[in-house]
């Protein structure tokens, strides 16, 4: 009898407990990627040659007795294309992970989404500890995200090609007559709610057309923004889009022409760097070597990411481009190795292309334009700290040519006419100044441009503008890259061509 | 001198013919022993499991670590159902050896399961947490079935809405207006 009543007990309760499970109402619930090891890469095997500083690298390494960081960092990026490093560091399906950081992928197509998971940070597993954009869509949510004191910690790339700066035929070599608006198409503030403009720009096409208009000499008051399609976008001179997008206007250059003039950077809050500087040394290093790796399987990676196929992604991943899609933007990256890092960031950083001197820029453009509405920080937001201790310091810069001519003009016979076919890509006019203003910004153009070369005319005739390409050359310009023009320019002080070699 | 006989060492059997074959002591047929059986070792897995379960996620709040939960969860789910087993059969006179034993694990299992899934204000948000240890680790299988046990239905990554019908030339983003003046 007692035996029947366990049983009846028994039966009850399982019945009980099945039915309360299966009928029981069940809401959705986004379930965390799986979190893949990656590997730390080797001390030799991250970009470094033969130069590489071993003491650089070694320090790189955990501190020993630190506490190990087991939680992921997990990595936002501003578009599918830039996670890439990240899926070639995953292991295959059914490979075996490696021991090392932690990482989890949420690519994102829109500034906002990026921003979000900054916001949510990588205690949430919709959030991000590290956020990897294009430097100037960095500028223009720093505003936003000024609370969480956002560094950018490493130049993982150049933007190739991926913005196009449209003109029409002559306009970019003179000013636009007297005090009009001037008409700009891409993504601005007016704008951004155009959601053409919305498709056709991005924050880096936008300064890729400031920055020209900023050459021309046109101040940024004067610079409308214009939807595509508009009335006053089809009369527009200028426009400035990402590359695919159909405009009638023809191409005047694009960064593949003005390869230094966007980096895509690694983002983190300070706190965050502050708190586990070992383990975003760890990342950095690694997902510099994922770079390296993606470049050399690049069909590869753009099929995993197409497909989504065993990858570690945070919770709340959109869908994936197509893998011809995936191509065509990888294409469109120049990554940066472990061994530039140093030339770019801190304080043996002291070219006229720098991330410091890139960030001063892009904000004063983008506050000009109104894509930021606050001025630079006093101190630019970058964190020299975690590429101090891995990369090695910068190659040491040529010194300057022994035979270089004096500054006052009377040696100039070094610079002489630029090559047949050239083309000139724009023009920067110095409406007022001085030879050595202008040569600080033939030296920018110069890292900026790096394959162009540059004609100066200036006011005082072939003398004049022998000592401002003099003054150039001083500040580490090639000779070669350098021509002078005769006559003078009209209603400015120097006039430098920006031109393309055939 | 007499020998002794294996009949003599070994106890008397008892007549199996003084009762019907299909009848056990307590006066139940063959089957329907073999049906209690049945529900004492699914009531004991069953209970245990989600026991189980619920007692690692209530560790997972001190540490992540699996084999950790995964041991003192052990101890809890075989702990507690013995020791109420000692005291119910210490205080009563149920008797009834291994099988009343194994009886009362699958009751006190089965009400604990039952008291964790009825109570899911609380278990929910622990058992969902458990769930997403397993997927982060990448037992897919374990995952989804902590999650059914959390009452949520899982949406991996892999999973996710299809692809965004733009062309190639979307752009890498289009931010919100900033808080400047438009021109």
């Amino acid at each position: 009898m007692k035996s029947y009543a366990t049983f009846v007990i028994t039966v009850l309760l399982t019945v009980a407990l099945v039915f309360s499970l299966v009928s029981r109402e069940r809401s959705k619930h986004e379930a965390p990627a799986e979190v893949v090891e990656v590997a730390e890469a080797p001390a030799g095997d991250a970009g470094v040659d033969g130069g590489a500083d071993a003491g650089g690298i070694a320090a790189a390494a955990p501190e020993a007795g630190a506490p190990k960081d087991d939680k992921p960092l997990r990595v936002t990026t501003l578009g599918w294309e830039h996670v890439a490093s990240g899926v070639a560091l995953a292991p295959p399906p059914g490979g075996a992970p490696a021991a090392g950081g932690a990482i989890e992928l949420a690519p994102e197509a829109s500034l906002d989404a990026v921003e979000a998971r900054l916001a949510r940070g990588g205690a949430d597993p919709q959030g991000a500890d590290v956020a990897v954009l294009p430097l100037p869509a960095f500028v223009a949510s720093f505003e936003r995200l000024r609370a969480l004191e956002p560094r950018a910690f490493l130049v993982v790339g150049f933007s190739h090609g991926r913005e196009e700066l449209r003109a029409r035929s002559g306009a970019l070599l003179k000013a636009p007559p007297g005090a009009d608006e001037v008409k700009l198409v891409a993504l601005g503030p007016s704008t951004s709610t155009d959601a053409t403009a919305r498709a056709a720009g991005s924050e880096s096409a936008t300064l890729l057309g400031l920055f020209a208009l900023d050459l021309l000499g046109v101040a940024p008051t004067r610079i409308g923004f214009a939807a595509p399609g508009t009335p006053e976008g089809k009369a527009a001179a200028f426009a400035a889009l990402v590359k695919g997008v159909p405009d009638e206007r023809p191409r005047a250059f694009s960064t593949a022409d003005a390869s230094r003039l966007v980096p895509i950077v690694a983002v983190a809050p300070k706190a965050l760097i502050d708190a586990r500087e070992a383990a975003v040394r760890a990342w950095s290093k690694a997902w510099l070597d994922g770079l390296a790796r993606a470049k050399s399987d690049v069909p590869g990676i753009a099929r995993r990411l197409a497909a989504k196929d065993a990858l570690p992604f945070a919770a709340g991943v959109g869908g994936a481009p197509e893998a011809l899609v995936l191509v065509e933007r990888l294409g469109q990256l120049e990554n940066v190795g472990l061994d530039q890092q140093t030339s770019l960031i801190g304080p043996l950083a002291k070219g006229a292309v720098t991330l410091e001197t890139l960030t001063q820029r892009t904000w004063q453009l983008a506050r000009g334009g109104g894509i930021t509405a606050t001025a630079a920080p006093e101190a630019s937001p970058i964190d020299a700290r975690v590429v101090a201790a891995i990369a090695p310091p910068p190659k040491d810069a040529p010194p300057p040519a022994k035979d270089a001519p004096p500054a006052d003009g009377d040696a100039g016979a070094a610079f002489g006419p630029p090559p047949a076919g050239t083309v000139a890509y724009v023009a920067y006019r110095a409406v007022e100044g001085d030879a050595e203003k202008v040569a600080s910004q033939i030296a920018f153009l110069g890292g900026v441009f790096e394959r162009a070369v540059f004609q100066v005319t200036a006011k005082g005739g072939d003398k004049a503008a022998r000592a401002i390409a003099a003054a150039a050359q001083d500040k580490g310009v090639a000779a070669a890259r350098l021509s002078v023009a005769p006559g003078e320019p009209q209603g400015a002080f120097a006039v430098v061509e920006v031109l393309s070699l055939p | 001198m007499r020998v002794a006989k294996d009949d003599d060492l070994l106890p008397k059997r008892k007549s199996s013919a003084a009762k019907p074959p299909s009848r056990a002591g307590s006066g139940a047929s063959a089957s329907m022993l073999r049906l209690m059986r049945i529900a004492r070792l699914v009531g004991l897995l069953l209970g245990g499991f989600v026991t189980l379960v619920g007692a690692m996620s209530l560790v997972g709040f001190i540490t992540d670590s699996f084999w950790v939960r995964l041991v003192v969860a052990l101890v809890v789910v075989v702990g507690f159902p013995a020791f109420v087993s000692d005291r119910v059969l210490k205080r009563t006179s149920l008797g009834g050896g291994l099988a009343m034993v194994t009886d009362i694990f699958a009751i006190v299992l089965l009400s604990v399961a039952l008291v964790l899934v009825a109570a899911d204000f609380a278990s929910k948000p622990l058992l969902v947490r458990e769930g997403d240890r397993y997927a982060r680790s990448g037992s897919r299988a374990m995952a989804r079935v902590v999650y059914f046990l959390g009452g949520v239905s899982p949406v991996f990554p892999e999973e996710g809405g299809p692809a965004p019908a733009g062309s190639g030339s979307a752009p890498a983003s289009a931010s919100s207006p900033p808080g400047a003046s438009a021109k």
